[in-house]
């Protein structure tokens, strides 16, 4: 029961120590050398510069919209999907996975193709006087297309776990259908749908593939960091090393909160595996 | 007060195919693993649809296949408590009893004061303070049943209460089980494995088996002519 004691006879032993290293130092070490790439100063000159300040902008306007598209309509259908079954679930679940397989770049394509001027909607919103590619609005389907699944395949997980028994227990006790979603599912389930929303916020943060296809690369309307750095790597390498490494700080920060809220979180409410 | 139910449904391998009733106080229900017996409890719940048949309580049918009745569970009127009790890990011990005051839209102060005296009717006014997982298994007992109680249901409906404790909690949950459902003259269906709760319980007694139900009566009838051999197991020891 107890983890992080003593020495385990049968842990890991030092040859599996051996041919596990090399993959984490190809994880860590490109992480330090982007730490130690760049100067307090340089990092300064970087953030002061004009490309900086509207990408950083750009990109938590765009990443707080897809992430709210995300979680309003990613709800329900995880909720289906864990609580459901049959072959439209099956099939529901295959279609939400397939944005993780898909290359970014042909998701860009694919949505021009929708919504392009020459796309499956092109005369309907040409008609309507409404341009969707190269806008914000393009990156902001762009972001919520490839970080659906992460948030999705995780609370679907987080309510598979909600025992089945609780939530008729919650219906005998006047709950309606709503009220025990609500009421039960929801609170039970919080923890791992904020895990996933982490990790939806964390890929449309980082998506550049689809973003450069289906919105392009203008600054201030589509020009969140991940395109800034590509666009300030063939001018000024100091100002592409600046914005990674703001970039990858955020990252870091997501991912330590992360793993800290469930601990956090089960502190708070004395919740322990026991219930789980 | 009286209920009784006559469902048939289908649910993987088991065919539930069964007739039980009761006025106040407890039936108990035993079988073998995989009889039915938790599917017989949840169907009564609402969580499954029969495909003919009818559920009374109290004397209103909550669902009849021939006429389309179909209560949902919140309508039914039963307080169901799953093995396992069933308490909500994420509410304390006070809010999960006054979970059902919520439902009827009572205020905070009605819910706390009402769940309140349903705790000390139950005996367990001490634990009111109590997170829900400190608990001992014991006590998750009491807080549920007392749980189920406060919403005043017609029928109660047990799964295996006693099985997950330890023998001095047992016998300790039993005779508390037994007292309590006699003194609220409730009817209820308990799911029961061992011979000595059913004893205690004072209960009528069901046997199913393969989803059908193969003989029924006193403890006294059944252990003097029992008719299977799971029946004779049972009372043996």
């Amino acid at each position: 029961m107890t983890r992080g004691g003593g020495a385990h006879r049968d842990g890991p032993g030092r040859a599996l120590l051996m041919l596990a290293a090399p993959i984490l130092l190809l994880l860590g070490v490109p992480l330090v050398a982007l730490a130690v790439a760049s100067s307090p100063s340089d990092l300064l000159a970087g953030i002061r510069s004009p490309v900086f300040a509207p990408a950083l902008w750009l990109s938590v306007r765009t990443t707080v919209a897809s992430v709210a598209v995300v979680l309003v309509g990613g709800t329900p259908l995880a909720w289906w999907l864990a609580s459901g079954e049959g072959r439209a679930v099956r099939i529901a679940e295959a279609l939400v996975d397939l944005p993780i397989v898909i290359p970014p770049a042909v998701v860009g394509i694919a949505l021009l193709e929708t919504y392009g001027r020459s796309g499956l909607f092109g005369a309907q919103l040409t008609a309507l006087g409404i341009q969707v590619p190269f806008t914000t609005l393009a990156v902001v389907l762009a972001q919520v297309v490839v970080s659906t699944p992460f948030y999705v395949q995780a609370a679907a997980a987080a309510f598979r776990r909600v025992d089945r028994d609780l939530l008729l227990v919650a219906r005998t006790l006047g709950q309606t259908r709503r009220g025990t979603f609500l009421r039960v599912a929801l609170p039970i389930a919080l923890p791992g749908l904020v895990g996933g929303a982490a990790l939806a916020w964390a890929r449309a943060l980082g998506e550049f593939g689809a973003t450069l296809l289906f919105a392009g690369n203008l600054p201030g309307t589509t020009q969140t960091m991940p395109l800034a750095i590509y666009a300030a790597l063939e001018s000024d390498v100091k100002v592409a090393v600046a914005l990674s490494l703001v970039l990858a700080g955020a990252s870091v920060l997501l991912l330590f909160a992360l793993r800290m809220a469930p601990r956090a979180w089960s502190a708070f409410h004395g919740t322990t595996e026991e219930h789980a | 007060m009286s209920w009784r139910a006559a469902v048939r449904l289908r649910i993987g391998s088991l065919e539930l195919d069964a007739e039980v009733q009761g006025r106040e106080g407890p039936v108990a229900v035993i079988g073998p693993n995989g009889s039915g017996k938790t599917t017989l409890l949840r169907t009564i719940a609402g969580a499954f649809r029969p495909d003919s048949g009818f559920i009374e309580i109290g004397g209103v049918p909550v669902f009849d296949a021939s006429r389309g009745i179909d209560l949902p569970p919140e309508r039914r009127g039963v307080g169901y408590v799953p093995q396992g009790y069933g308490l909500f890990p994420h509410l304390s011990v006070i809010d999960n009893v006054a979970f059902p005051l919520i439902s009827k839209g009572a205020s905070r102060a009605v819910r706390q004061e009402g769940s309140r005296r349903t705790m000390e009717r139950t005996g367990c006014a001490h634990l009111t303070r109590r997170a829900t997982h400190g608990l001992s298994g014991g006590e998750q007992q009491r807080v549920a049943l007392a749980r189920a109680l406060a919403a005043e249901p017609g029928l109660l409906l047990l799964d295996e209460p006693l099985a997950a404790l330890d023998a001095p909690a047992r016998r300790e949950v039993r005779t508390y089980l037994a007292s309590h459902l006699a003194r609220e003259r409730l009817p209820a269906l308990v799911v029961s494995h061992e011979a000595r709760d059913v004893r205690a319980l004072g209960a009528e007694v069901l046997v199913l088996e393969r989803g059908r139900v193969v003989q029924s009566g006193t403890v006294d009838a059944l252990a003097a002519s029992p008719a299977t051999d799971f029946v004779a197991a049972f009372f043996e020891a």
